[in-house]
């Protein structure tokens, strides 16, 4: 396993092409926009060194039998899949932000799923294939970025459909070393602080879309590849001080790109899928349904860091006592812990695959995002109540420091005298980072908007057999 | 004879109270010294310290050469301690 100083040090030796705000960035490690979104996801390799956390962080190879980072795993049982809920749930206490490899986590397990059944019914070698990969980001405890968000182009449109074929990423030629891969993925968590990233289909495919049937490994620096660094609320705040950005160690989301493919080339080992376009629509669906187990874990932890940064705002503005604000905190737990239930009930009501892996419950799976998509929108409007109006009218940072208006600022936005103006301002800085903008817009479609998760909820419950029951109580015969 | 304590900390998602603290008190009060729970070096007593009642972590995957304790909340530690110091004895 790779050490927090071992991970930082394995980025300054990769050399990608990343855009930001109109320059080059040439070290992610050392860069101030990217710098805090190394920070978040080098929590995940810090806390696998730390007794106090080890227990879910680390786990048991079932390639190698060797110790690795859980984030490299696949899952072997339920209680692997409970851990994986418990550890985002630990990480996203830590880091207050997402902390971005678990996209890789989930890629890699549905990668796992899919070729195998692949091979089972085509007589492909994707699986064994995609074990030795496996092996290598587990022995070199890698960072992966999980990439299956294509740009789309009009969303009525198959990708064969497209005015541009460039909006999904699609096989340009077939070599006899490899293949040739052109195209875009778009929102790509945590990339430019990744070592790799794996490829896969975004939608169902059609005969026509065979090109578009593709999953591999590329290294992000590898020939072909740029990345476009995406801008966050508030995210100049971070070159110019520590309190208005909210949370400078670990910022916003997870730093997300556009990552351009222009003509790249992959080599057979690291191609996963190669124009099976019939195995689209249950490979992404298996990727969504680990991908959405999460957010009642990374969220939620999340939502614990909201819920005492707002518990704690209510002693520092003098009224924790208030019932109503008592009233609205035990809303927010309610909520939390309700999503909470449902990562851990699909995770308990996971199964064992034909792969030898364990799988998420679909349907459960699919309530905990959806859920999500709502909690966290009224957890962050509770924590806007009960912070007060101060979270959107504060001052500048710099004014704070300035001595011409900091005498000024620490007299009137006093509240409880026994709490300094600083924490009252830090206090808010961080509800703000965490419950608004960007923030709000990854819990609605990260892991797919709510409509995706509607039509599995709908496909996966056995509507007949609810009819029938209730037809039975009333007596009704046909 | 001093006892050897290998200490073992589930994982720590929403514990019901501060882990480190009780180990340290536990340390304190019995006097004994708390190391990190090593597989490579079989310890007399692994002591679990679990954040709260779900005791997730597999206690049988943890060897000692005289047995396991368990605590899930901070009320157990003086029974706790003597559950060490009875082990403590048996090896004496
Ligand atoms: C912060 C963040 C991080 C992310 N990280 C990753 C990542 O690491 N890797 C990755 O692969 N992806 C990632 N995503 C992408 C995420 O999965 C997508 O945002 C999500 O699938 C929705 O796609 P979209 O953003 O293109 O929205 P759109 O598809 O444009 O959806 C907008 C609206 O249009 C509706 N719509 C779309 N298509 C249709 C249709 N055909 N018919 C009817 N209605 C339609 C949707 O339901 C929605 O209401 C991330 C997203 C965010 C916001």
């Amino acid at each position: 396993m790779k050490t927090k100083e071992q991970y930082i040090e394995s980025l300054r030796q990769l050399h990608p092409v990343i855009y930001c705000n109109g320059e080059k960035i040439e070290s992610v490690v050392d860069h101030p926009m990217t710098r805090p979104h190394v920070n978040s996801a080098a929590m995940t390799y810090d806390l696998a060194f730390d007794p106090e956390y080890e227990d879910l962080m680390v786990t048991t190879s079932h390639l190698t039998g060797k110790k690795i980072n859980r984030f490299t795993s696949v899952h072997q049982s339920t209680d692997d899949l409970v851990k994986k809920v418990k550890m985002l749930r630990m990480i996203g206490q830590k880091t207050g932000t997402c902390f971005q490899r678990c996209v890789g986590f989930d890629a890699m397990n549905s990668t796992f799923i899919t070729t195998y059944k692949v091979d089972q019914e085509c007589g492909t070698d994707y699986h064994e294939r995609f074990k030795k990969y496996l092996e290598y980001v587990q022995e070199n405890d890698l960072m992966i970025a999980g990439s299956m968000t294509d740009p789309k182009g009009d969303r009525s449109k198959k990708p064969g459909q497209q005015e541009d074929p460039d909006l999904y990423v699609h096989i340009v030629e077939k070599r006899e070393d490899g293949i040739v891969v052109r195209g875009a993925k778009a929102h790509q968590t945590g990339m430019v602080n990744s070592h790799e990233m794996l490829i896969l289909p975004t939608t169902n495919l059609g005969e026509e879309d065979k090109d578009y049937a593709v999953a591999a490994a590329i290294p992000v620096d590898a020939p072909g590849v740029v990345h476009i660094f995406g801008r966050q609320t508030n995210d100049q705040r971070r070159l110019t001080g520590d309190i208005d950005t909210g949370n400078s160690e670990y910022a916003i989301v997870g730093g997300e790109t556009l990552t351009v493919l222009n003509d790249v080339f992959v080599p057979w080992d690291r191609v996963f899928m190669c124009g099976e376009y019939q195995y689209a629509q249950e490979y992404v669906e298996t990727f969504a349904a680990y991908h959405r187990q999460n957010y009642g874990g990374c969220k939620v932890g999340l939502a614990d860091v909201i819920i005492g940064a707002t518990a704690a705002m209510a002693e520092f503005n003098g009224v924790p006592k208030a019932s109503h604000i008592k009233d609205k905190l035990i809303d927010m737990i309610n909520m939390s812990e309700t999503m909470y239930n449902c990562s851990i009930a699909c995770s308990c009501e996971g199964c064992k695959t034909p792969a030898g892996s364990y799988y998420v419950n679909t349907l459960l799976a699919n309530t905990v995002k959806l859920n999500c998509t709502k909690y966290m929108y009224e957890i962050s409007r509770l924590a806007h109540d009960i912070a007060g109006g101060f979270i959107a009218t504060l001052p500048y940072e710099a004014d704070y420091k300035n001595p011409e208006t900091k005498e000024y600022i620490d007299k009137y936005l006093k509240a409880n005298p026994d709490v300094p103006t600083e924490h009252r301002i830090r206090l808010a800085r961080l509800i703000e980072n965490m419950t608004g903008g960007t923030a709000l817009a990854e819990s609605m479609h990260g892991a797919g908007s709510p409509q995706a998760m509607k039509v599995m909820i709908y496909r996966e419950s056995n509507m007949e057999h609810k009819k029938k029951l209730a037809k039975k109580l009333a007596k009704i015969d046909k | 004879m001093d006892i050897e304590v290998g200490l073992k900390y589930c994982g720590g998602c929403n514990p019901a109270y501060d882990r480190k603290e009780i180990a340290d008190i536990i340390g304190r009060q019995s006097g004994i010294k708390l190391k990190p729970y090593n597989e490579n070096e079989i310890s007399d007593v692994v002591l679990i310290i679990s954040g709260c009642s779900v005791d997730c972590v597999n206690a049988w995957e943890y060897k000692s050469r005289c047995g396991t304790v368990l605590i899930n909340s901070p009320e157990q530690v003086y029974e706790v301690i003597r559950q060490i110091r009875t082990l403590k004895n048996n090896i004496k």
